[in-house]
């Protein structure tokens, strides 16, 4: 089999992407149209926070829900690739005995299925808060505008149903454009054209382990972004859910929050683990040389905390941006709205968590890397 | 350099295990080029590694430049590595986004080696610093993976059938070229292989078969690269 459910297993980090965008998606969706259905009967003095509520909505979607989406189809693309990659010389014996580029694309269908679990327990799970959430933001409306919950087919339909088809789809034209290279090419397993660099004069001063450091990131500049992108989520989404309760309820809070943490954990568990499984061979390599578990380690995985703590900075400048934003636009017209500036303290205690989460992690990966086996990379 | 005895090594759980090596003992003297050689599965590339330090025994010692290798810890047994050994395998593993300069390189900085480019000079690959391994055939990718070895400055090098994804003429040079930066350097030369013709330029051949020695000789006239047949 070309691609296999397996496969789509190994796409966990899409799943857990669409369903934290389907979550906060649905539930701001849902109760976006179950208020405007109730826009004729808010009295005139209630117009201006009814107004903000909608705004609120919007803005959320916007931001969770596209930034999520964005996130899920750079990964997908990244883990299409990646997989075409890994398994080429199948695809390419596979080419050689006959079968044409769309008919083993169409295999890649599969990956549409990780989108489609993701989602729909995403769709799930925001049925269950929803009643709490409504019960929240009905009390926020003081009593002048009372949504009540409604099921509405289209947003499940928008929201499950067609991401899943596009995302199949996705799938198999970006395989499509993968296997387009010739079958020999592919069985000797390089489908990224070769680029022959121009010969540059030694750079003495740089130890060969600095040259290998800086190739493996160089080579895996996608998952240097998504490192930097679960230093970002982990940033924006803690410190945003815990500095807003003065402007949303506690649910919101601790929803974002929650969002933010397993977005990090998963962006930066799968980018890691990418990298590691990537250098496999090298690792092996430097290992039966006699390079220690800790050069190994720090070579492959050391330059990635650049990315890290810079997605961590850009994240505490972008929930800054996005509060005062709030603060300052959608509750400008009223009078009770405490000031909102940022929270040092707050930066200090989210880095100081980040750090330590950060370099648990590495260590953990420098000890998957201790533990690989030499005997048995060398013999896949 | 080298002492061997009653190593046995198993692979497989308790109910399918399966003894590899089954009470090896074998010798090896300081600059001795010495040629293991034995059928496909017969245990000849493990023990290699076991000597190398790439894998440890079941049972029984092995001593390699003056260290008990079979009692040393991972961490040991990554030190011996760095310090005393280099390995050539069958298929080249160069990291294949480095130059060769950077491939070999990669045992140069182990032993500070500043003069490596010497040893790239020495296996005729000059030319081809700047070159990625993709661009180089399958005899220039060996010499790389033999100037790596080398270029940390082993005392003793390990080969496991380094001219089995070669051609004759390609294995031939090969062997050549390592066979006289043998003499130059005087490193100790251990190669696995199941070619008889390459067991013809050992000073010592040790016949290996299902996990057991079954013969030991010595050659007092070891044939050079280009005079044995292939």
């Amino acid at each position: 089999m070309v691609v296999s459910f397996k496969d789509g297993v190994k796409f966990f980090g899409i799943a857990v992407i669409s369903f934290c965008a389907v979550l906060v998606c649905n539930m701001f969706l849902n109760y976006d149209i179950d208020l405007r259905a109730v826009g004729a009967t808010v009295p005139a003095e209630g117009a201006e926070l009814y107004e903000a509520l909608l705004l609120n909505n919007v803005v959320v979607c916007a931001v969770a829900g596209g930034c999520l989406l964005l996130t899920s189809v750079v990964m997908l693309v990244f883990y299409i690739g990646t997989h075409i990659e890994k398994n080429s010389p199948k695809f390419g014996i596979l080419k050689a005995l006959g079968y044409g580029e769309w008919s083993i694309a169409a295999r890649c269908w599969v990956f549409g299925f990780c989108v489609l679990v993701g989602a729909a327990a995403g769709y799930a799970v925001s049925w269950t808060v929803m009643p709490t959430f409504y019960r929240l933001q009905n009390e926020g409306g003081a009593g002048i505008c009372e949504a009540a919950l409604r099921f509405h087919p289209a947003l499940l339909f928008a929201l499950v149903i067609l991401p899943s088809a596009l995302f199949s789809a996705v799938s198999i034209v970006i395989a499509y454009v993968k296997l387009k290279a010739p079958a020999l090419v592919l069985i000797r397993g390089n489908t990224s054209k070769e680029k022959i660099k121009k010969n540059k004069p030694a750079r003495g001063s740089k130890s060969f382990l600095t040259e290998f450091a800086f190739g493996v990131i160089n080579q895996n500049k996608t998952l240097a972004f998504f490192v930097a992108f679960g230093g970002f989520c982990f940033s924006s989404m803690t410190q945003m859910g815990l500095s807003m309760r003065d402007y949303a309820s506690n649910l919101m809070g601790g929803m974002i929050l929650t969002i933010g943490l397993v977005l990090a954990a998963v962006s930066l568990w799968l980018s890691m683990t990418a990298v590691v499984g990537g250098n496999a061979k090298n690792i092996a390599m430097l290992k039966v040389s006699g390079y220690t578990l800790k050069e190994c380690g720090l070579s492959v995985l050391g330059l990635y905390h650049i990315p890290a703590y810079i997605g961590f900075a850009v994240g505490a400048a972008y929930q800054y941006g996005l509060l005062s934003v709030m603060v300052n636009i959608v509750f400008a017209k009223f009078d009770d709205v405490p000031v909102y500036s940022f929270d040092w303290a707050l930066f200090a205690v989210c880095f100081a968590l980040f750090t330590v989460a950060y370099e648990a992690l590495t260590a953990a990966y420098v000890f998957v890397v201790g533990r690989t086996s030499v005997k048995k990379v060398m013999s896949e | 350099m080298i002492e061997v005895s009653k190593v046995k090594k198993s692979f497989g759980g308790a109910n399918n295990r399966q003894y590899v090596l089954k009470g090896v003992d074998l010798s090896v003297n300081k600059g001795q080029s010495v040629v293991i050689l034995g059928a496909s599965g017969s245990g000849k590339s493990t023990l290699l590694n076991i000597m190398g330090g790439l894998e440890k025994t079941d049972e029984g010692r092995v001593v390699c430049c003056g260290e008990v290798v079979s009692d040393m810890s991972d961490k040991q047994l990554t030190a011996f590595r760095r310090k005393f050994v280099g390995f050539v395998f069958q298929q080249y593993y160069l990291l294949p986004d480095m130059t060769v300069d950077k491939n070999v390189r990669m045992g140069a900085d182990l032993a500070r080696n500043e003069n490596y480019r010497d040893i790239i000079e020495a296996v005729g690959l000059a030319d081809k610093l700047h070159k990625y391994p993709r661009q180089l055939s399958g005899g220039e990718q060996q010499r790389v993976a033999v100037a790596r070895a080398l270029a940390k400055k082993p005392e003793i090098l390990f080969m496991d059938e380094p001219t089995g994804a070669l051609d004759e003429e390609t294995g031939r040079q090969l062997l050549d070229y390592v066979l006289k930066l043998g003499k130059q350097s005087g490193f100790t030369l251990v190669t696995v292989t199941h070619n008889e013709n390459i067991a013809e330029t050992a000073e010592k051949v040790i016949k290996i078969n299902s996990g057991l020695i079954v013969e030991e000789k010595l050659n007092s006239c070891p044939k050079g690269a280009y005079e044995i047949g292939w």
